[in-house]
């Protein structure tokens, strides 16, 4: 199975430069290759068919072919060790705390912003920046209640921060999925493999949601608002809330009377304490944000600033993970917390400053430009691939709004075994643990790994052809 | 790999003001440093409002941080989250023997010299040393006669909380043989230094299992520590009576809790405050 595969100068999750492989892949790899091809084969389409059956599936904007597609599922794991793993875990629970404190920061005294080590002008001028929610106090002094933070490992072996998605991270609904359909078409490959669980992610979710209830009642009514069946996450909105327990709410659901939420019911309306939103800020109160919104609810962030209602995340918390805030991590972890980060960024130009912007300019076709508030691989030039057109149009763009850039350059990302039609073949992965931030942080052991399918690639999001892993971390 | 236990700690401190305070100062210890047999996995320090956290060594090597807020704030909260690894303490036998002449030679002295002086809340008046002498008479290990100081403290004096505060001074305490492990603490470092055997103060946390009995196991916790020649410093904790074994989570050490305070600090405004403390050890 592992025939003619090669690690081909770049870092390999599970082989050695000379072809060997890590010891903790070892048992892992001898296990995969006693299963024969054809066996092997059944077992994928296997999982295929078990993915779209369940309707494990996610929605493409912009695409006329159908609205409905599987996330393609490799069933060869990523394996992450304990020590490993405990690096990441403290660097990530280090980031998230030093975000929410930035969040509190900037949405009360602005310290940070007038001892100028963030430049007030960065968050004023972002996008998802909500002036209107200056000292208002959220329940807990949280914000960023689940965020899901992308990791890569470069050549060296070292892993970094690539970006943290602090408003509504998907994908967490695949974590939980990939390993229930490893477990069945593999039982023998995962059973004594010492691979900690992962099942307890919509517990930990729900118990932050009742941490955030503003009336601290036993049994607070907790609600999951989805922008609908359109949304290209809608699955992963009805399977976290059937995980959990809870009423999956379409904003028409929910009125607001006197300052309150209601949900309504066919036993009449029933006060919702807290709120998971699957929702942008823009969308969700019209009132407030845009008006054209029919999504939303009139009214609920009055109900929110009046401390009636939880939600999670917070409003105004992509000011956090704007990228070009991100630059300015590692600092606010300095200033907030003392400390140097566990977890180092990725090197980032600002376009919008002049020595960065020049090298941008000159170098577009060795870096990688993102857009400053889009997500999900829209609005982005692979420097290397892109055409002579591509460049120039960015070039244009670049010189016409630099605050909306910023460049990075090229990862060599980490490579695992991948199935291909050719065999065993590296590809390159990211990762995204999920974090929750209640009482404590919690991080579910590993995260979703995704992979860039074509040879070469290095886009993995699942919008633009990416596949997906299960990711193995073991115990101590 | 790892032999030890693991811990893991969370203690929170809120303070609640009935009208806004400024000028808030405040230096922390609640980041150890690294000790033989002590590591820190991960350590966290989080201060709402949100401020500037800048971090220095003491004079003790103790990591301290410190903020202000200058603007007027009704609440202020600190919480620590601490990982921690211990090793199983080991004293040896030629350590549990060693008389006086170990630790009176030039490099140990070197060390401990602080750590015989009289201190913010640590002397040793004549009816101390007189104790000390008493105690100690007929003992030549350096170590024996520690533990033989510690153990009359845990029988004779009363653990009674309320009867103390923060700033009660050995004297009080020795005279009234009541008070918290904080006293206790001072009482047997001043018996010490009396006694000439190097002490100083430890503050932290113990592990007592998830239903912990022992006094100090779901709040912070202060024990002594003395110099032996080859272990360095060895815990003894005249609350409990006991050594300072694996079970107990040091963040820092001083010559008192002067040194060590885990929060101190001083603001402007109204004396009409309200602090919360809540501190859990768990295994990891």
């Amino acid at each position: 199975m592992f025939e003619g595969y090669g690690t081909d100068n770049f870092y390999d999750e599970m082989f050695l430069p000379d072809g060997s492989p890590r010891p903790f892949c070892q048992t892992l790899i001898e296990r995969f290759s006693r299963i024969p091809e054809e066996d092997f084969a059944t077992r994928r389409a296997a999982c295929d068919a078990h993915f779209l059956r369940h309707g494990i599936t996610f929605n493409v904007y912009h695409d006329q072919k159908g609205t409905e597609r599987i996330f393609p599922f490799d069933p060869m794991p990523r394996v992450i060790p304990a020590n490993e793993w405990d690096h990441i875990e403290a660097g990530l629970t280090q980031r998230i705390t030093a975000l929410n404190l930035f969040l509190h920061d900037v949405y009360h005294d602005q310290q940070i912003l007038r001892d100028g080590v963030v430049p007030a002008s960065l968050v004023e001028g972002a996008a998802h920046y909500r002036p209107e929610f200056r000292h208002v106090d959220v329940p807990g002094d949280i914000y960023i209640h689940i965020c899901g933070t992308d990791l890569v490992r470069g050549g060296d072996g070292e892993y970094y921060v690539l970006e943290d998605n602090g408003r509504c991270p998907s994908g967490a609904s695949y974590l939980l999925e990939n390993r229930n359909a490893l477990k069945r078409a593999f039982p023998t490959v995962f059973e004594g493999a010492g691979v900690r669980p992962v099942q307890s992610y919509p517990e930990d979710l729900l118990e932050m949601l009742h941490y955030i209830s503003p009336h601290r009642e036993i049994d607070p009514v907790c609600v999951l608002l989805t922008p609908g069946c359109f949304n290209s996450a809608y699955f992963e909105h009805c399977y976290l809330a059937r995980q959990m327990g809870i009423p999956i709410v379409e904003g028409r659901d929910l009125v607001v009377r006197d300052q309150f939420v209601y949900m309504r019911t066919t036993q009449g309306l029933v006060r919702v304490d807290v709120i998971y939103r699957r929702i942008d800020d823009d969308f969700i109160d019209p009132l407030v944000f845009r008006k054209d919104s029919v999504l939303g609810v009139p009214g609920l962030m009055g109900a929110y600033r009046a401390g009636n209602v939880g939600l999670a995340n917070a409003v105004g918390t992509g000011v956090a993970d704007d990228k070009a805030v991100y630059h300015y991590v590692p600092k606010m972890i300095d200033y907030y917390l003392g400390q140097d980060p566990i977890l180092p960024n990725v090197p980032t130009y600002l376009a919008a400053e002049e020595d960065d912007r020049k090298y941008i300019l000159e170098h577009l076709d060795e870096l990688v430009v993102k857009s400053t508030n889009e997500s999900g691989g829209y609005g982005m030039l692979m420097g290397p691939s892109a055409s002579k057109k591509e460049i120039e149009e960015f070039h244009a763009k670049i010189t016409a709004e630099p605050a909306n850039f910023i460049a990075q350059p090229v990862l060599s990302l980490s490579r695992c075994p991948t199935w291909t039609d050719g065999g065993m073949r590296g590809r390159h992965i990211d990762l995204r643990p999920y974090i929750i931030y209640g009482r404590d942080v919690r991080i579910v052991p590993g995260g979703l790994t995704r992979v860039a399918l074509k040879e070469g690639s290095l886009v993995v999001n699942s919008s633009q052809g990416g596949g997906s892993k299960d990711t193995w971390v073991l115990s101590h | 790999m790892s032999t030890g236990p693991r811990y893991q700690i969370r203690h929170r401190t809120r303070f609640d003001y009935v009208t806004p305070v400024t000028q808030s100062n405040n230096t922390l210890h609640l980041q150890p440093p690294t000790f033989p047999l002590q590591r820190t996995l991960s350590s966290l320090v989080r201060v709402l409002p949100a401020t500037r956290l800048t971090r220095f060594q003491d004079l003790y090597d103790n990591p301290t941080h410190h903020f202000e807020i200058t603007k007027p704030h009704l609440s202020l909260e600190i919480d620590s989250q601490l990982k921690v690894e211990n090793l199983p303490l080991v004293i040896l036998d030629s350590d549990l023997e060693a008389g006086f002449d170990a630790i009176n030679v030039p490099e140990v002295r070197d060390i401990t010299w602080s750590f015989l002086q009289p201190s913010r809340y640590v002397s040793f008046p004549p009816p101390i040393w007189r104790t000390a002498v008493d105690l100690t008479k007929g003992i030549t290990p350096v170590f024996e006669q520690a533990r033989t100081i510690s153990n009359w403290i845990h029988e004779n004096f009363t653990y009674q909380p309320e009867s103390t505060h923060v700033h009660t001074h050995l004297e009080e305490v020795y005279e009234t043989r009541a008070g918290v492990c904080q006293d206790f603490t001072h009482v047997l470092i001043g018996l010490c230094r009396a006694a000439a055997i190097p002490a100083r103060y430890a503050s932290g946390y113990l592990y007592n299992g998830p239903r912990g009995t022992l006094i100090g196991s779901q709040a912070s916790h202060a024990w002594a520590e003395v110099y032996l020649p080859k272990s360095g410093w060895v815990g003894l904790d005249p609350t409990n009576g006991t050594i300072a074994d694996e079970r107990y989570i040091k963040a820092a050490v001083g010559r008192d809790y002067d040194d060590v305070a885990p929060i101190k600090g001083s603001y402007v405004g109204t004396a009409h405050a309200r602090m919360q403390v809540d501190v859990q050890v768990e295994l990891a």
